[in-house]
């Protein structure tokens, strides 16, 4: 009885989202990639990497959807959706980092013109 | 149906999946699932727990998912599916938890300038002061200084001025000349004081008490031209050395006082005359002016 429900349920949702569900994944999927290369991904050989990868699942899911596989498409949509979220966070990773970096130099630059000798933990480093 | 297992073909060629690997461990996880595993297991012994724990339960619910599609369907595309985004929603949450670690460093990179600065303004606002402190001390000491000197100038002064009823005070460039008349400090001819010549060389010795620790007295002896060379410096050295045995029994400094017979050599007055003879014999205590000092 439980499973005829969800099955209800399910198809309720795929009806009345229709064809507007995948459309709006790929909306979604694009601005994803354009935030990330807005943020400098493809400046980091990593988030170059994982925006060609969501490139390519969108390119998948495009085709998918020409025939009519729009669950293959959700599913493409999905991948290169998070594949964009992960080369944004790289690219602000990378931000943070170099923030970090420059904000402990400027330390020990003031340190060393000052002569002290205080301890400084290293600094970070992208994965 | 055919269109789905082209579209899984296109899919497992994207993803580059071992068909060896699929197809030997039917049962066995992906090495998909392989991968989202590890990269979960990362994420969640870093920074990720710490700052993104939200991020970090996205993920291992993405894991779980992927999980349970392995279970009901082992080698599936589906689970392919959940574990690429299972994967990738780890490496998210690592990557978003090394950006909050990296903020964190920032921000207390920047609470340790701020304390540098402190510090160093402090230190700075200290060695200042404590130059201040230094100028105000050698000040206020240069200060007293000048005042005991003006006082003991004065006190020199005034002792001089005393002096001035029973003998003649002059400035010359050697310093202050003090010159008392030899018939009123010796019997003719010999080198003992006279009783009425103490009375006087006791004010004597109270000006040279009073003048300035660093200045030098010299006692000098001189005779007329009556007698011989020898027997004039000898009794000049004799006069000049009982007047400075006397001053140190007065309590002078005797490191400070020497004593010198000029003998006939230096006359003030012709010694034709008996007046100017009178004039001639003397003692002349000479006080050197005080070396100058530097402020």
């Amino acid at each position: 009885m439980r499973s005829y429900s969800v099955l209800f349920l399910v198809a309720a949702a795929t009806g009345c989202a229709g064809a507007s569900v995948p459309t709006k994944d790929v909306a979604d999927t694009r601005a994803a990639m354009r935030a990330a290369d807005e943020v400098g991904a493809r400046a980091i050989p990593r988030g170059e990497l994982h925006l060609k990868l969501a490139q390519d699942q969108l390119a998948l899911a495009e085709q998918y959807l020409k025939e009519d596989e729009e669950d293959l498409a959700r599913e493409a949509l999905a991948r290169a959706k998070n594949d964009a979220e992960l080369a944004l966070a790289l690219a602000k990773e990378k931000h943070a980092i170099d923030a970090a970096n420059e904000a402990r130099q400027r330390v020990q630059q003031l340190q060393s013109a000052a002569g002290t000798g205080a301890s400084v933990p290293p600094p970070p480093t992208q994965n | 149906m055919i269109s789905r297992h082209l579209t899984i073909g296109r899919f497992a060629a994207f993803l580059a999946v071992s068909v060896i690997g699929a197809g030997c461990a039917a049962t066995g996880p992906t090495p998909e699932l392989v991968s989202a595993r590890e990269a979960y297991a990362d994420a969640a012994a870093g920074t990720a727990a710490k700052y993104e724990p939200s991020r970090l339960l996205a993920a291992k619910r993405a894991l779980d998912e992927a999980e349970a599609v392995h279970e009901d369907d082992p080698g599936s595309y589906e689970e392919k599916h959940h574990a690429y985004v299972a994967l990738r929603r780890a490496q998210i949450a690592s990557t978003y938890g090394s950006l909050g670690a990296a903020r964190a460093h920032e921000q207390s990179a920047e609470r340790d300038y701020a304390l540098t600065q402190d510090k160093l303004r402090t230190s700075a606002e200290r060695g200042l002061e404590h130059q201040r402190d230094i100028t105000e001390q050698r000040t206020r000491e240069l200060e007293a200084e000048k005042a005991e000197r003006a006082k003991l100038e004065a006190r020199l002064r005034t002792a001089l001025e005393s002096l001035k009823e029973l003998a003649l005070v002059k400035e010359e460039q050697r310093g202050l000349v003090v010159t008392l008349n030899g018939s009123v400090l010796f019997v003719t001819g010999k080198a003992e004081l006279l009783p009425t010549a103490k009375e006087r060389l006791d004010q004597v010795a109270e000006a040279l008490k009073s003048a300035e620790d660093d200045q030098m007295f010299v006692i000098e002896g001189h005779t007329d031209s009556v007698g011989t060379d020898e027997s004039n410096m000898k009794l000049s050295k004799d006069r000049a050395e009982a007047v400075r045995t006397y001053l140190v029994s007065k309590g002078v400094d005797p490191k400070r006082i020497s004593a010198v017979g000029k003998g006939e050599g230096t006359p003030t007055a012709d010694n034709n005359p008996p007046e100017g003879r009178a004039n001639n014999r003397r003692v002349e205590i000479v006080i050197g002016p005080a070396p100058s000092r530097s402020f």
